[in-house]
C-alpha cells in the first residue's frame, strides 16, 4: 500500500485535534492573558506589555523574578549532580550483575511511584529540627555542629529540597542509563582488555561516549522538568517558598502571583501569565539551544 | 479494498469524536433550558405558596468550613423549628477549592442562595463582581446590634455592607496549665511577667514558646496581630493608619517589633526550620508551655490530646492596669446571592443568624468561633469560653487584626512585608527600626493611594 499525503493527514488529525484543544489553545490563551490585568473575577482589562515591564523593572517583582530564576538554575545544577550523576553511578554498579542487582533495581525505582506530596511530607519530617531523624543521628554520632534547621536555613533549604527531589526521581535516569549501558557491545570491552586498557580509561573513553545520547536526553528532560517544577517546593515550603524566598523558583513565583496566597493580596492573573510566558520562553529557547549545540553531534 | 475499509473506519472514528463534542453541547443546553424553566415556575409557586399556604421553601448555604457540617446541621435545625416553612441545607466545599468553586458557580448562576463570605478583600471581590446584594438594617434589622468594627471587614469604602458579620476567632496565647502550676507561674498580665515566666521555664529545660519561623503567615497573624495592640493603642491606631494619619515608623509599631524580636530567645532550638504543624505538636505533646495562637485551635487540641489541660490569656500589657486589648480575626459573614429567588426567606434566615439567639448558637456549636453580638458572654465549651472573659463590659476592647483592611489590595501586601521584616530581624539582618522601615518602604503604594 502506498502512503499518500491524505492518509498521512487522516492519521495525524485525531491526535492533532486533541492536542490543539487541550494543549495548544490553552497555551496561546495563557500567552494572551499576559497582556491583560485580571484578578480572576469580573472584567479583564487590556494593559499591553505593562505586565512584562512590571516584571522586569518594578520592585519587588523584578527582585523576586531574578531571584527565582537564579534559584531555578541552582536547583538544576543540584539535580544534575545529586540525581543524574548518582543515577549513573548506581546504573554502573547494577550493570555489574552482582547478586541482588535486580532487587536493588526495583528498590531504587520505588520512590518514583510515590506521590510528591508524600515524599515532601516524609522529608519534612526527616529534616525536622525537633524530632527529625537526621539531626538525631548527627547528634548521636558526635557531629552536633552539622545539625541544622535544614528547611529553615536560607543556605541549605534549596539543597535539602533538591536531595529529596533527587531521592524520589533517581530511578528514571538510572533505568535509562542502565538500558544505555546494556546496549554497549561486550566486544569493545574485550578488545580493550587485549590492549591493556585500565578501568578508568574504559569508563571515560568507551562507556561515557557510547551513552552520550542517553546523557543528552536525560539532561534535556531534567532541564524541562526543573524549570517547570513546583510541587516539591510547594509541599515542603509552601507558596511563600521560604525561608526568605531562598527556595523560590519560577513555578512557585508563578503560582503565588496568579492564584494569590493565604490571606494575601488578590491574585494577579495577568502578571502570572507574564511569568508563565517567560518560563515558556526560557524552556523553549534553552531546549533549542541545547539541541543545536549537542543534538546534532551524533558521531562519537 | 483494504484502503476503503481503513478510510471507513477512520471516518467512523472521527464522526464519533465530533459527535461526542457537538452532542455534549447540545445535550447540555437541552438539559439546562427545561430545568431552568421548571425551576422558575417552581420558585414562583413556592413564593406564592410561602405567603399563602405556607409551603416549605428550601435554601442552601455554601461555606469552606467542611469541618463544621455537624454544627451547622444543629443550627439549621434550630432555625427550622422557629420557621417551619424555611429549610436550610449546608453545602460546604473544601477550603482550598472554595474560591474557585464559587467563581465557577456564580458565573454560571448555579451558586447557593446564601454564601459564606470571607472577610476583607477576598469577600469584597464577590460584591464588586456584582454577585451579592447590599444588606442594610431595612432588610436585616439585627445588623444594628453588631459593632461597627465587625461590619468594616464586609463593607465597601463608602460604607455599603455586603455580608452580615458573624464568625470571628480570638487570638492571643494558649498556655499549659500543668506546666505553669508545677513551676508556680501565673497567667502573666504584663510583658515583664511574661518574659520572667519564659526565663523560669527556660532555666528548667522546658521550651517556653512553641513558635517557629518556617510558616511565615504565623508571624503576621499569630504574633504581630495580637502583640501590636498594647504598644500602639489598639483599634484607634488602625483607623488612623488606614487614613494615613500615622505610619509604620510610629514608635509603638517599632516597639512591637522589638518585643517580637525578644521572643525568639525562648523558641526551641532550630526554630528556623519549625513550621505551624510542629508548633501545634509541641504544644499538644506538652513539650512547650506557651503557644501563640487562638480560639480556633480549641477543638483540634482537645481531640489530639484529651488530657491536655490548657487555658488562654490575651496579649499582656506594658504596665499593670493598662487597657487590655483582645485581638480578633474576622473569618466569615453571610452574603446573599443576587440571583436568589426567595429573597424574603434568605433575609429571614440571615437576620436570625445574627440575632442574639443565632449568635449564641454559633458560639455553642462551632467551638472556637464567636459572634460579636454583645449578648454573647459565654459559650458551652469551657476553654472557648475563657476567651470571652477578656471582653470588657462594654466590649470596646476588641481590635481586628491590623494587617487586613485596605493594606492588601496589591503586591507587596502588608502581611508579606511584615513576615519578611520579622524573619530578617530574627536572622539578624535587620534591627527593629530597619524592619519597620522595610514595611514602610514596601507600603509606598498604599500611602500614595491615600494622598490622591
Amino acid at each position: 500500500m502506498k502512503r499518500s499525503k491524505t492518509s498521512f493527514a487522516v492519521f495525524v488529525l485525531p491526535a492533532f485535534v486533541i492536542y490543539t484543544i487541550f494543549m495548544l489553545l490553552p497555551l496561546i490563551s495563557s500567552l494572551g492573558l499576559s497582556l491583560f490585568s485580571w484578578t480572576g473575577y469580573g472584567e479583564k482589562e487590556f494593559v499591553g506589555l505593562s505586565n512584562f515591564s512590571r516584571l522586569f523593572t518594578e520592585n519587588p517583582f523584578n527582585v523576586r523574578f531574578f531571584n527565582s530564576l537564579f534559584n531555578n538554575m541552582k536547583f538544576f545544577i543540584y539535580t544534575i549532580i545529586l540525581q543524574n550523576v548518582a543515577a549513573l553511578v548506581i546504573a554502573l554498579l547494577l550493570n555489574k550483575e552482582l547478586t541482588g542487582s535486580k532487587f536493588f533495581r526495583t528498590v531504587y525505582f520505588i520512590p518514583t511511584t510515590i506521590s510528591v506530596v508524600i515524599v515532601g511530607f516524609l522529608w519534612t519530617l526527616i529534616y525536622n529540627p525537633l524530632w527529625g531523624p537526621l539531626n538525631y543521628v548527627l547528634k548521636s554520632v558526635g557531629l552536633e555542629f552539622l545539625a541544622k534547621p535544614w528547611l529553615g536555613d536560607p543556605k541549605f533549604a534549596l539543597l535539602s529540597i533538591a536531595v529529596a527531589n533527587a531521592w524520589q526521581y533517581v530511578g528514571i535516569p538510572m533505568m535509562l542509563f542502565l538500558a544505555g549501558l546494556q546496549s554497549i557491545s561486550q566486544d569493545i570491552y574485550e578488545a580493550s582488555d587485549i590492549d591493556g586498557v585500565s578501568s578508568w580509561q574504559k569508563f571515560f573513553y568507551i562507556t561515557l561516549p557510547l551513552i552520550s545520547p542517553v546523557i543528552f536526553i536525560i539532561t534535556t528532560l531534567t532541564f524541562v522538568g526543573n524549570f517547570s517544577a513546583f510541587e516539591i517546593i510547594y509541599a515542603m515550603e509552601g507558596t511563600l517558598a521560604g525561608p526568605n524566598y531562598s527556595t523560590d523558583i519560577l513555578g512557585t513565583f508563578f503560582y503565588r502571583t496568579s492564584f494569590g496566597q493565604r490571606a494575601g493580596a488578590p491574585p494577579d492573573m495577568g502578571l502570572g501569565a507574564a511569568i508563565a510566558s517567560c518560563m515558556f520562553a526560557i524552556i523553549g529557547l534553552g531546549v533549542i539551544l541545547w539541541f543545536n549545540l549537542y543534538g546534532k553531534r551524533e558521531n562519537y | 479494498m483494504k484502503k476503503i475499509l481503513a478510510c471507513m473506519l477512520i471516518g467512523i472514528l472521527l464522526l464519533t469524536l465530533f459527535a461526542g463534542c457537538g452532542g455534549g453541547k447540545s445535550f447540555g443546553t437541552e438539559d439546562k433550558e427545561p430545568a431552568k424553566a421548571e425551576q422558575s415556575t417552581q420558585n414562583e409557586e413556592t413564593k406564592n405558596a410561602d405567603q399563602d399556604t405556607g409551603k416549605p421553601v428550601e435554601l442552601a448555604m455554601t461555606s469552606w468550613r467542611t469541618e463544621d457540617a455537624e454544627g451547622w446541621a444543629k443550627i439549621n435545625e434550630a432555625f427550622n423549628k422557629q420557621y417551619p416553612n424555611i429549610k436550610v441545607k449546608f453545602n460546604p466545599v473544601k477550603n482550598t477549592e472554595y474560591d474557585s468553586y464559587l467563581q465557577a458557580a456564580l458565573t454560571s448562576g448555579k451558586a447557593e442562595e446564601i454564601i459564606m463570605v470571607r472577610s476583607f478583600d477576598a469577600g469584597k471581590r464577590l460584591y464588586d463582581g456584582g454577585y451579592l446584594v447590599e444588606l442594610n438594617e431595612a432588610v436585616i434589622p439585627n445588623l444594628k446590634d453588631m459593632p461597627a468594627s465587625t461590619k468594616m471587614p464586609f463593607s465597601t469604602e463608602d460604607g455599603k455592607i455586603y455580608a452580615a458579620p458573624e464568625g470571628l476567632v480570638y487570638l492571643g496565647f494558649l498556655y499549659n496549665k500543668k506546666i505553669f502550676e508545677s513551676n508556680n507561674l501565673n497567667k502573666p498580665e504584663t510583658w515583664d511577667e511574661f518574659f520572667k515566666a519564659c526565663e523560669v521555664l527556660k532555666s528548667k529545660g522546658i521550651i517556653p514558646i512553641a513558635q517557629g519561623a518556617k510558616d511565615s503567615w504565623t508571624l503576621e497573624e499569630l504574633l504581630s496581630g495580637p502583640i501590636i495592640m498594647p504598644f500602639v493603642g489598639g483599634e484607634e491606631w488602625k483607623q488612623k493608619l488606614i487614613k494615613g494619619e500615622t505610619d509604620f515608623l510610629d514608635a509603638g509599631f517599632v516597639k512591637h517589633l522589638e518585643v517580637i524580636n525578644k521572643l525568639k530567645d525562648y523558641f526551641p532550638e532550630g526554630y528556623e526550620g519549625i513550621g505551624y504543624t510542629d508548633q501545634q505538636q509541641m504544644f499538644i505533646s506538652e513539650q512547650a508551655a506557651i503557644y501563640p495562637s487562638g480560639s480556633f485551635e480549641t477543638f483540634y487540641l482537645k481531640k489530639m490530646n484529651p488530657d491536655l489541660d490548657f487555658g488562654c490569656f490575651a496579649t499582656p500589657v506594658q504596665n499593670k492596669g493598662d487597657k487590655r486589648w483582645l485581638n480578633a480575626n474576622v473569618s466569615f459573614g453571610y452574603g446573599i446571592n443576587k440571583n436568589c429567588k426567595n429573597m424574603d426567606a434568605a433575609n429571614t434566615y440571615v437576620n436570625w443568624l445574627v440575632s442574639a439567639e443565632g449568635a449564641q448558637m454559633l458560639g455553642d456549636t462551632v467551638v472556637g468561633f464567636y459572634s460579636r453580638h454583645p449578648e454573647v458572654r459565654g459559650v458551652a465549651d469551657e476553654q472557648a469560653s475563657e476567651w470571652l472573659t477578656y471582653l470588657s463590659p462594654q466590649s470596646d476592647n476588641v481590635m481586628i487584626t491590623w494587617t487586613y483592611q485596605y493594606l492588601k489590595k496589591q503586591q507587596p501586601d502588608v502581611g508579606t512585608l511584615t513576615s519578611e521584616a520579622v524573619s530578617k530581624m530574627w536572622i539578624g539582618d535587620y534591627t527593629p527600626q530597619q524592619a519597620a522601615q522595610h514595611i514602610q518602604d514596601g507600603m509606598k503604594w498604599f500611602f500614595d493611594s491615600i494622598k490622591k
